[in-house]
């Protein structure tokens, strides 16, 4: 279920600051604002949310179901036994990492240039201020003085250019994010002073700065030259240096990662005490479900970073342990492969779309932890999000059915693609599918097989989506372009073609916003995906655990404390 | 006897090249790469395929199988194409693990099976022999992860005695290390227990029921020396060999031991690393397990000569 605080929230701390600075405006300035803000109040609340003086409301109504307020007087150190559900965390190096969970370990060890707030809006992190001007296509950002890596280095504009130039040069999987960049000698990146570095983009590009957050940002998460000149890359990726909150002590790679406090950090509490609370997290991989929810009840650790939705239940009903629980910044819906007949037509595709009752499959593949998606944008992007979807795609079987007889493709025999882990969903959809007389099987493949057989197209449909937007750009652009490097459907739209790009040159949020709700209808009613779930969010801590901020997706843990 | 040996030493070294091109090829038949799934959704053509030249797989197999060897002979594992790490220092820190879970699972099978073999035999029939048997059947129906956990709900959620996650290194103490692979070693340790109790049994009450030992009765030998001299000694060899060949039972079950109980173990190295197609991490960690095994039987074949001579001799003139 998604919290309530979040929707009041947004509105109100999107709302707030967008008062003057039209250039830097809406979607840019909400955030801009809101970090100089906390930065006059005297470099206080920087890390929570920002607040305090300024006219910034943020962290006033954070304080939902999944934040725990204590007095400052009990927070308290101590080290934090985390278990994370994977099986190991293989590289922590930000433009590296393609698992979410990866980079929610590494948004604790690193900083961004900005960071995201609970809301989604953006905030300063190792920037203190941003400005942005030529239409949005250039941002100069004003660097924090004084912060020093793990090593002890000092952080300068050196280093933003230093991380930027890797990115990109290394070929990594986060350099597509810095596509519209100029090249980096080219006036990409330009060292103004010490402190002061601007990025110059070839066209105005509107999600820009989601794209230069920490964790799901990552493409400019600050990393250390002298570090990995001196360990070499691999050894980078095993027990990285960066200037966040907690520094690597020690990593085991599948076995433990030892966090310890950064005693230098820059972060404070609205108080003004240094963050983070805690003296260290041992993080352990625990990848099988039922561990790690008996690892939360034996208390052997107190924070799971996720819980495995068929054991949700179990973790709500059991003593001493809560539920984390967050609208999700993801969409899944059923991808149906355009080069294979039948779903080249598009009344098919309506068709299939119609007979799915999303609520029904939801309660059987979710167990009822996920809201049901009338289309791809998600409700934690509140600013963008829309309660009076079009209903094109809603649930009527018999309208669905009549649509697939008057194409010619009732009964149609089609397999879903899957995976061991998201068998359970396949199964739903069939079950939704052959309900309405068609013939659907379920192909399992292993992981590695799923995605090289969906990348060259070869499956009929598969239940797909984005595990993290937090910015609708992320999936829509790579997803729905006519060249999208995930447009495994083969959706070829102009006009969806077009919205996009339209949508990256608008800086100001009111306008983006009505071009990503045009696309979004487009979408809905081309059915590129037959639109069925947004899951969501779910962690769980022991009630020992305090001041856990849940910002969708991601796990930061500079705020968090243990009481006896 | 050394020619035996020397036989028998170059019998597994043929076994283990057959083990290690057999793995090479077998692992890059099956579908998929370990690219994509690295690289993630995210990554760009042009990135998959420079990661795939940067990891030589866009070569011809042929070299690349040469290389491997190169590499085997010279001792040269590699790195582990997901996190980077030298193969040599992840198997290095697995394996101390799996072999402790291994090795006190065993410990404490055969400290069950041999004694509850041996009241098996000698109380036939009776309330204790049942006992026993119908332990045992419980022992081999049950799969390890199974058994574990049982033990991590029953010992670490309700009683909270032992830990359930993790693994502490001996250099931490000798208590912490042993609690820490106690539940897991008695996980794997019952159903191995399980199978040499049931052979320890019908082995020693064949033996007991051979014509010598109505000799040995007849001459007048004590009960405690006829047993544990004459029958014991003849009954143990099928016993030996089972003990040997249920190892395979322990190493597997500490596979999913190692998953129930988050040991970064053999087992759970070699799944992760076959899942994402990790070849040169699944490469040795399976030469290493299937070299226990080789080695073990090994042992298993030279023990024997031990216990008993005429196999020697058959050996020599097979």
């Amino acid at each position: 279920m998604p919290t309530d605080s979040n929707t009041e929230l947004t509105e109100e701390a999107l709302s707030g600051p967008v008062i003057d600075r039209r250039t830097t405006t809406a979607l840019l300035g909400a955030a801009g604002l809101s970090g100089l803000a906390g930065c006059l109040g005297g470099g206080s609340g920087d890390t929570t949310d920002t607040g305090g003086s300024g006219g910034s409301s943020d962290s006033d109504g954070s304080s939902g179901d999944t934040e725990t307020d204590v007095p400052a007087e009990d927070r308290m150190g101590g080290t934090l036994e985390a278990g994370w559900f994977t099986g190991s965390i293989d590289t922590l190096d930000p433009p590296y990492i393609s698992v979410g969970q990866f980079f929610q370990v590494a948004a604790n060890v690193f900083n961004g240039l900005v960071t995201l707030n609970q809301d989604l809006t953006v905030r300063g992190d190792l920037a203190r201020d941003w400005e942005v001007t030529n239409e949005g296509a250039t941002i100069t950002f004003q660097l924090r003085e004084g912060v020093t890596f793990h090593n002890g280095d000092d952080f300068t504009a050196e280093d933003v250019r230093y991380t930027i130039n890797r990115t990109i040069e290394n070929e990594t999987p986060a350099a597509p994010k810095l596509s519209t960049l100029k090249p980096v000698d080219e006036d990409g990146v330009v060292i103004e002073d010490d402190y002061t570095v601007t990025l110059n983009f070839e066209r105005p590009m509107a999600p820009a700065l989601i794209y230069l957050t920490r964790g799901p940002g990552r493409a400019a998460t600050i990393v250390s030259q002298g570090a990995i000149e001196e360990m070499g890359r691999e050894q980078y990726a095993i027990e990285p240096v960066g200037t966040g909150p907690f520094k690597v002590a020690s990593h085991e790679v599948g076995s433990e990662l030892v966090l310890e406090r950064n005693e230098d950090y820059f972060g404070t509490d609205e108080d003004g005490n240094q963050l983070p609370y805690l003296d260290g997290i041992n993080i352990r991989p625990i990848p099988e479900p039922s561990s790690i929810v008996n690892a939360l009840q034996s208390g052997d650790i107190h924070f799971a970073n996720l819980i495995p939705l068929q054991n949700a239940s179990q973790v709500e009903s059991a003593d001493e342990v809560d539920m984390l629980q967050a609208p999700g910044v993801n969409w899944y819906g059923l991808a149906m492969n355009q080069d294979r007949e039948p779903f080249g037509d598009k009344q098919v595709r309506m068709g299939i779309a119609k007979c799915i009752d999303n609520e029904a499959f939801i309660e059987t593949a979710y167990f009822g932890n996920a809201i049901s998606a009338e289309g791809p944008i998600n409700k934690a992007t509140n600013w963008v999000w829309r309660d009076d979807k079009p209903g094109d795609q809603s649930f009527d079987r018999e309208q669905g059915m009549q649509m697939l007889e008057d194409a010619g493709a009732d009964g149609a025999s089609f397999s879903i693609l899957t995976t061991q882990s998201s068998l359970r969903q396949a199964q739903a959809m069939r079950q939704q599918l052959n309900s309405s007389g068609l013939n659907v099987e379920i192909e399992q493949v292993t992981s590695s097989t799923y995605w090289t057989r969906y990348e060259e197209g070869n499956y009929d449909t598969t239940i797909s989506g984005s595990v993290g937007d937090p910015d609708p750009d992320q999936s829509l652009w790579n997803f729905y372009r006519k060249d999208g490097p995930w447009n495994w459907v083969n959706f070829q739209n102009d006009e969806a073609h077009e919205l996009l790009a339209q949508q990256r040159r608008q800086l100001d949020r009111d306008e983006r916003m009505a071009t990503l709700q045009e696309l979004e209808d487009l979408l809905i009613s081309e059915v590129p995906h037959a639109y069925l779930s947004h899951q969501d969010d779910i962690g769980a801590a022991r009630t020992e655990v305090n001041g856990f901020t849940h910002i969708p997706f991601m796990r930061p843990l500079e705020t968090v404390s243990l009481s006896e | 006897m050394w020619r035996y040996i020397v036989k028998r030493v170059g019998h597994a070294l043929f076994v283990m090249w057959l083990v290690a091109t057999t793995v090479f090829f077998g692992l890059r038949a099956i579908p998929g790469g370990p690219v994509r799934t690295m690289l993630g959704q995210e990554a760009t053509p042009e990135a998959v395929a420079s990661l795939r030249a940067e990891l030589g797989l866009d070569r011809p197999l042929s070299v690349q199988y040469l290389d491997f060897m190169t590499d085997l002979f010279t001792l040269e594992f590699g790195r582990s194409i997901t996190s980077g790490e030298q193969v040599g220092a992840i198997v290095a820190e697995a394996a101390p693990k799996t072999f402790a879970i291994a090795a006190v699972g065993v410990a404490l099978g055969l400290a069950i099976a041999i004694p509850a073999g041996v009241i098996g035999a000698t109380r036939r029939n009776e309330p204790a022999d049942y006992a026993a048997t119908i332990g045992a059947f419980l022992g081999i129906s049950m799969p390890a992860f199974f058994v574990g956990i049982l033990l991590a709900i029953v010992f670490g959620v309700y009683l909270d005695w032992l830990p359930i996650v993790g693994y502490t290194p001996l250099s931490e103490g000798v208590r912490p290390w042993f609690e820490s692979v106690l539940l897991p070693a008695i996980a794997v340790g019952l159903p191995y227990a399980a199978g040499v109790t049931r052979m320890m049994r019908s082995s020693l009450i064949e033996t007991l029921n051979e014509g010598y030992m109505r000799t040995a009765l007849a001459k007048g030998v004590g009960s405690q020396v006829r047993l544990y001299k004459h029958a014991m000694q003849n009954a143990l060899i099928p016993v030996v060999t089972v003990a040997g060949i249920q190892l395979a039972l322990v190493l597997g079950g500490s596979v999913t031991v190692e998953l129930v109980f988050s040991i970064q173990g053999l087992g759970r190295v070699l799944v992760n690393s076959i899942l994402e197609r990790n070849y040169p991490v699944t490469q040795i960690a399976i030469l290493l397990i299937s070299g226990v095994f080789v080695f073990m039987n090994l042992l298993v074949d030279i023990a024997y000569t031990a216990i008993d001579p005429r196999i020697r001799v058959g050996g020599e003139s097979a």
